[in-house]
């Protein structure tokens, strides 16, 4: 927070308004800054500064082949790169009309499931942060490292695990790996409890988000948000369930929903997120057929695709996460659009929601949306 | 099939448009641009309310600009594409802000990076390029190479880096 | 004299490698591998680093990942507003030469035109070991008053600037300034 005096614009005596610019040299906002105009302690306008992190991906996209563009695409969203390497492959996926064997669908059920769960401990972190109450924060960093220790055993990777492929999965989960995701999976469950009594039943927590930047759904829906923040609202929207893919047509599974749209129910939201995110996990683990991982594709490396286009969505753990893909037939993307949840996320509704909120709750608002500021960018 | 039917439907309102079933849950709506925003104003009130992205395709070789409007349904569980095609030379289109209210960030992206203009959208300005020089880099004809060569000093826009 | 006089600047840089202060500004993909860095499981608190919201009392700035123009500006801006002698850790391969973008039109090629970096990690992401291991080989170097990346921006200022200028436009600091004035102070 170190530039940030205020700069006078307007007003008169109480009414006076200054502007702010908070980010990108702070903590919560990450690579972004929002300009906001306040008067007196509230804001009054919101205006959000991206473009820190553009890297133009729809540009390299059309001159990589299809494989190639599998490592790029990735990257866009860096806390959960998984969503957007199967958000790619599918659409290539419909492009060469291939449908995956059951196998690779539901080892792609675990491993979305286990993304979802290590961005959500991750955005527990910088929503720990943004309260004030660290300690959740230092526990849900080292629960995440779990998982992504078990990434790497089953990927070779940390974070990015280029794992997703156009056809399937990259390898087969190697002896003895499921039982020891049971043993991270028991062990997360109980220590969810412990979460609840530091940080999500906490007092500060509720006090300082409850009915804070409310949403109705019929707003949400018109902006275009998805993900937890829809469901914040009570609508139990899901592409898990409304556009399936991977195993999740075959999986038993419950979508949590809140009640205002309030910054507390959005927080609920992810909270119960991890806790379903577990059973699919022991579900998938239970049902896993054996098989091919792999469906036939044209040659490994080097293919040409089809004329056509495709869009192929998942549903991330920020929202949906959308690939629209156009191929005239040679062997690179003609196109590649990438739809990105925090594109009306972190820009549109986050500067409706910043209206008459408070300096200090500015924080709570951003991280409660799970705003990732890389994939506004692109 | 709920897809068929709605594309039946879709005909049937208007005969001028043409639309097919792509796949299990994608349909496909083509329609001449000054006819989209009476279809898609139609199509918003027959359950099509979350507009996930507007996409834009260049086109060089037949000189257009192709917009993908990519709806979806939250009743039907149907994603459909609008697609229409506006000239290249000079492009202009009308905003759908009054339609979806999230266009707004992505007709501003489509102007920032294919140079297309929306005619009422109240604020195009540069969003995510900084002090932007050259044409809008999404285009087709946009030499990144020789972008990169000029403002970097790396690499030769002749040579070829690329796998072939 | 009977004594042995304290080399002052031995002793100042014995202090100062105990005590790195890391500026928060994350500026790429790196940043998703500082958490775990930071915290109970790898902790590099123990080294005496923690990072501190005020550019002023800060001695390290991590570039970690790639970097656009647009950040570059405000790498520099806050680079320059740190306090004399100040260290600059790059991670990962995009600094270096772009990286897996290195035909962005956007990213910034070799970073080291721009700003002088004292360590540099290599790989794509680095592992919070690679980030532990820089963060100790800086203790040393510092230590032993090898870092000198900070005297070696005063002394080729006209250099640095020179490339700056070039990819930003001859007037940006101006522009710059004149966008942020009211929160630059000298």
């Amino acid at each position: 927070m170190s530039i940030q005096e205020m700069r006078r614009i307007g007003g008169e005596g109480s009414r006076e308004t200054f502007e702010l610019i908070i980010g990108p040299v702070h903590m919560e906002t990450e690579n972004f800054s929002i300009i906001v105009t306040v008067e007196g302690d509230t804001v009054v306008e919101a205006k959000v500064n991206a473009g820190f992190l553009h890297r133009a991906f729809e540009k390299l996209a059309e001159n990589r082949t299809y494989i190639q563009n599998v490592p790029l695409l990735l990257r866009v969203c860096v806390p959960d790169p998984d969503h957007a390497e199967t958000a790619y492959s599918m659409a290539v996926e419909q492009l060469l009309d291939i449908e995956i064997p059951d196998r690779a669908k539901y080892i792609r059920t675990i491993v979305l499931e286990m993304a979802r769960i290590s961005a959500h401990l991750f955005w527990t972190f910088g929503m720990s942060a943004a309260v004030g109450l660290y300690t959740v924060g230092q526990w849900s960093v080292a629960d995440r490292e779990r998982f992504i220790e078990l990434f790497e055993e089953l990927t070779g990777a940390r974070i990015y695990h280029i794992y997703n492929f156009p056809g399937g999965v990259r390898y087969d989960i190697p002896m003895g790996w499921t039982d020891k995701l049971m043993k991270v999976v028991n062990h997360m469950e109980k220590r969810l409890k412990e979460y609840d009594k530091v940080f999500f039943e906490n007092d500060i927590l509720i006090t300082r988000s409850r009915g804070l930047a409310k949403i109705s759904t019929e707003e949400a829906i018109s902006l275009g948000v998805t993900g937890p923040n829809l469901r914040a609202t009570g609508v139990p929207y899901d592409f898990r369930k409304l556009d399936p893919y991977a195993a999740y047509p075959y999986i038993d599974f419950e979508i949590p929903t809140g009640k205002y749209g309030d910054a507390y129910d959005r927080i609920m939201v992810r909270r119960r997120e991890i806790e379903i995110s577990l059973n699919i996990i022991k579900q998938a683990i239970k049902e896993l057929p054996s098989g091919p991982i792999m469906a036939p594709i044209p040659h490994p490396l080097y293919y040409n695709v089809p004329p056509g286009d495709a869009y192929a969505r998942v549903e991330s753990s920020k929202g949906e996460f959308g690939f629209y893909v156009v191929s005239d037939g040679s062997d690179r993307p003609w196109r590649v659009h990438i739809r990105g949840p925090s594109f009306i996320h972190g820009v549109q509704l986050l500067e409706k929601l910043l209206k008459n909120v408070r300096i200090a709750d500015i924080p709570v608002v951003l991280k409660s949306l799970d705003n990732c500021p890389p994939d506004i960018d692109r | 099939m709920i897809e068929e039917e709605l594309v039946r439907k879709i005909v049937e309102v208007f005969s001028y448009v043409e639309a097919k079933v792509k796949r299990v849950r994608r349909v496909e709506v083509k329609v001449s641009r000054e006819k989209l925003p009476e279809v898609a104003k139609y199509l918003r009130s027959i359950g099509f309310k979350h507009l996930s992205a507007i996409s834009c395709v260049d086109r060089p070789q037949h000189g257009i600009f192709e917009l993908v409007y990519h709806l979806w349904s939250y009743e039907n569980r149907v994603h459909l594409m609008l697609k229409t095609t506006i000239p290249r030379n000079k492009p202009k289109y009308v905003t759908m802000i009054n339609v979806w209210p999230n266009a707004f960030v992505y007709e501003r992206d489509i102007w920032e990076f294919f140079g297309i203009e929306f005619e009422g959208h109240p604020d195009l300005r540069h969003f995510i390029l900084d002090y932007w020089d050259d044409i809008p880099p999404l285009r087709k004809d946009f030499n990144h190479l020789e972008y990169i060569k000029r403002k970097y000093g790396v690499y030769d826009p002749e040579k070829e880096y690329y796998l072939r | 004299m009977g004594f042995q006089v304290l080399e002052t600047s031995k002793l100042l840089n014995y202090a100062r490698a105990r005590s790195l202060w890391i500026v928060t500004f994350c500026t790429g993909c790196g940043g998703v591998e500082l958490p775990p860095t930071a915290t109970a499981r790898f902790d590099f608190e123990r080294f005496g680093i923690i990072s501190t919201p005020s550019i002023r009392q800060a001695d390290l700035l991590l570039i970690t990942g790639y970097v656009t123009p647009k950040t570059l500006k405000r790498i520099i801006i806050v680079y320059e507003m740190m306090r004399n002698p100040k260290y600059i850790i790059a991670h990962g391969s995009c600094p270096i030469n772009a990286g897996i973008y290195w035909d962005s039109y956007n990213t910034v090629k070799k970073l080291d035109l721009y700003i002088p970096v004292d360590v540099w990690i290599a790989g794509c992401m680095p592992r919070p070991e690679a980030i532990l291991r820089a963060l100790v080989k800086l203790m040393r170097m510092v230590k032993e008053g090898k870092a000198l990346g900070w005297k070696r921006y005063l002394e080729n200022f006209e250099f640095y600037r020179k490339n700056q200028d070039r990819l930003f436009g001859k007037d940006w600091r101006k522009r710059e300034i004149e966008k942020l004035r009211f929160y630059i102070h000298d």
